[in-house]
């Protein structure tokens, strides 16, 4: 063989390699992209499920360009929601509300068009939403806190055998102990976790019902990502 | 008159005739009995922080709270109720919600009065309010219980004054903590009209170091006991332990002050500080689930014959681990004596002490051992027979790895404290363990009652409990 159909070989071989690397390349990503999707999918499904949130929740997430950054995650309760974060002192909330209720003065970004509809629609309910820091006795720490009067946020009652027929069991089942200053009863939380811990149906053992849910809590930067 | 020489005598005869049915009978057995079934707790719930009452007039009427069904608009919460001395169990929905943005219990503790009566101690919560109440038997037994005024914080207890020599017979006593002051307070609500009124007065000393776990008991003459433990901070103690004073004060005016032993009262253990817990992982995290321990050191009884006080405590001693202590005072709570009641040999805390009608003293307490794969936590009753000198009788009621326990949840496995009390010559007692003959394992109140007679004590055998 000479030098040239040697160099020829090997280019052929090298092509052939590289063809095979990006063949692996594409089915692993299209092997990967099902489950964002789903993820996705079910993320959309569930935020958009009017069976489950209030007009409120809507308008809120539609604004949580906004939050990005500031809190990590927001707890949907039915009358009103919070932040996941918790501050020592009140103060050191306060700039958090101060940038946040600037920011929602102004026109949040562009939705998908998954959301459009759906949220645009509430979003005139923004301007009468109150954001200020509360003190919560269940865990004795500072949250900032959005109330609306008459504030639908999540709708009360929801047991968790809904949301486990209508989203299937929960990807994830974990407990955790809040606990306060004091030596109060602490609450027991079980949080049922969908769309790889993006939205969270939880449960609390002080709750007046057995088996409803009390809270939900959605993570801000993965909704974000969905909704913009 | 002459014995036969071939025949015992009649006392012989009779005592042991007497053994015999003792033994034949169970008296002096320790009777243990899991009060939930599948029917009784559907939802499975954790039953934690049990809080026991023995009715006075009527000893085969005990009722057990723990935290299981919560109240709700339409719902009131429940009281575990026997009438047969323990042996079969009922629940009575009776607390209702005391108020529409309160949720709970939270927090709870359970008392008779001298007339049979029941009283529940219960704090609310919702938003970012705390509320305490005193439920009273209005009706019958069964029958709905009545809020009275709301009062007090964290952690509200309970005792009334059964005391047939007490001037202040039926006085109700609520000791609380409060948080609304720059260090938290040892405080007593006491009440004349079964909690009707509540009248709440700062009764430790909070000048120099917070205050905590404040418990109560009442004595025969009507003088009211608390013990508490005063915070003095971290230095020199090792993680997940404090360094304290457990103090004692007395009221002779029916809660109304508290300065009988001074302003500050009176350390059990002398001058020198303790270290107690202050944690959230008692346990060994690292083998398991684990349980708080911040309020969970120190509990006080009075000797219902001659007003002797007892304090059960924790202190980690020279064997470097937590240890337990029962101090004695027969001088109104002036001077106090102490032993270790532990054996050196496991962390142990949670104390909760109580005393029979003959001076018999009893403690319910939890240790660990780690020894092995998982942590293994151990509810033990121990006795004393001698007014707390010494302590030979230690029984473990149950050991349990929580860890495949799915409601158990770390960090709050049975709760700040359990149950025991004493009627007559029996102990009574409650604690929130392993499960057994549920369709699930899982946490349930777990009920246990041991008459205690020193063996020779023939008219403490017979008496009826």
């Amino acid at each position: 063989m000479s030098d040239t159909e040697r160099k020829a070989a090997a280019g052929r071989w090298a092509l052939a390699l590289g063809s095979c690397l990006l063949c692996v390349s594409l089915s692993a990503a299209v092997a990967q992209s099902p489950p964002e999707s789903a993820s996705a999918m079910q993320i959309q499904k569930i935020l958009l499920d009017r069976e489950l949130f209030g007009p409120d929740a809507l308008a809120l997430l539609a604004t949580l360009q906004f939050w990005k950054g500031r809190v990590s995650s927001l707890v949907l309760f039915p009358d009103y929601a919070m932040s996941g974060n918790r501050y020592d002192s009140a103060a050191s909330a306060e700039e958090t509300v101060a940038a946040l209720s600037g920011a929602m003065k102004t026109a949040p970004p562009k939705l998908r068009a998954e959301y459009q509809t759906d949220y645009s629609a509430t979003l005139s309910r923004v301007a009468a939403f109150q954001i200020r820091v509360e003190r919560v006795a269940e865990d004795d720490a500072f949250h900032l806190v959005v109330r609306r009067e008459g504030g639908k946020f999540l709708k009360p009652g929801i047991e968790v055998r809904t949301i486990v027929a209508r989203y299937g069991k929960p990807e994830h089942v974990s407990t955790e102990v809040v606990q306060a200053r004091g030596d109060r009863r602490p609450a027991i939380l079980t949080l049922n976790s969908y769309a790889g811990g993006a939205i969270q149906f939880v449960q609390s053992d002080l709750s007046p019902s057995v088996g409803t849910v009390d809270r939900v809590v959605v993570e801000v930067d993965a909704i974000a990502a969905q909704i913009y | 008159m002459e014995l036969s020489p071939h025949l015992p005598g009649r006392g012989l005869r009779a005592a042991c005739v007497m053994v015999a049915c003792l033994a034949a009978c169970g008296c002096g057995r320790l009777h243990q009995k899991d009060i939930a079934t599948d029917a009784l707790d559907p939802n499975n719930l954790s039953d934690t922080e049990p809080s026991i009452a023995v009715n006075p007039k009527d000893p085969r009427d005990i009722a057990i709270v723990t935290f299981s069904e919560n109240w709700s608009a339409t719902s009131s919460a429940p009281v575990w109720k026997s009438s047969d001395r323990g042996e079969t169990w009922r629940k009575v929905a009776q607390i209702a919600q005391p108020s529409p943005v309160l949720f709970g219990p939270s927090d709870q503790k359970i008392d008779y009065d001298e007339d049979g009566k029941l009283y529940v101690a219960e704090l609310g919560q919702g938003g970012s309010g705390i509320t305490d109440f005193v439920f009273r038997q209005t009706g019958a037994p069964d029958g709905p219980l009545t809020p009275g005024a709301g009062y007090g914080n964290d952690q509200p207890h309970l005792s009334v004054d059964r005391g047939h020599s007490s001037p202040r017979r039926g006085q109700l006593y609520s000791p609380w903590l409060d948080f609304s002051q720059p260090r938290e307070r040892s405080t007593v609500a006491w009440s004349s009209n079964q909690g009707v009124a509540m009248n709440s007065v700062g009764a430790g000393d909070n000048s120099s170091f917070p205050d905590r776990t404040t418990r109560i008991a009442i004595c025969p003459d009507g003088k009211a006991y608390i013990v508490y433990k005063a915070r003095e901070g971290t230095t020199g103690a090792p993680a997940g332990f404090e360094n304290v004073h457990f103090r004692v004060n007395r009221s002779d005016d029916g809660g109304a002050t508290w300065g009988g032993l001074g302003a500050a009262g009176v350390s059990v253990h002398g001058a020198p500080q303790v270290a107690t817990y202050m944690t959230l992982t008692f346990g060994n995290p690292a083998k398991g689930k684990v349980a708080r321990a911040r309020s969970s050191d120190a509990w006080i009884a009075c000797d219902p014959r001659n007003g002797d006080v007892y304090v059960a405590h924790v202190s980690r001693d020279s064997s470097t681990l937590a240890q337990l202590y029962v101090a004695r005072s027969s001088d109104q709570g002036a001077t106090w004596t102490s032993v270790r009641i532990t054996n050196g040999t496991h962390n142990s805390a949670y104390p909760e002490i109580a005393v029979t009608g003959r001076g018999v003293v009893g403690v319910l307490y939890i240790d660990y051992d780690d020894s092995g794969a998982a942590t293994l936590f151990r509810h033990h009753f121990t006795r004393s027979f001698d007014r707390g000198a010494s302590w030979n009788d230690d029984e473990t009621l149950q050991s349990m790895d929580p860890g495949p326990i799915g409601n158990a949840a770390s960090g709050f496995l049975w709760g700040d404290y359990e149950g025991l009390t004493a009627v007559r010559n029996a102990f009574y007692g409650v604690y929130t363990g392993e499960s057994s003959g549920r369709a699930v394992l899982q946490l349930d109140p777990i009920f246990f009652r041991q008459k205690s007679c020193g063996f020779w004590w023939f008219h403490c055998w017979l008496e009826r409990d």
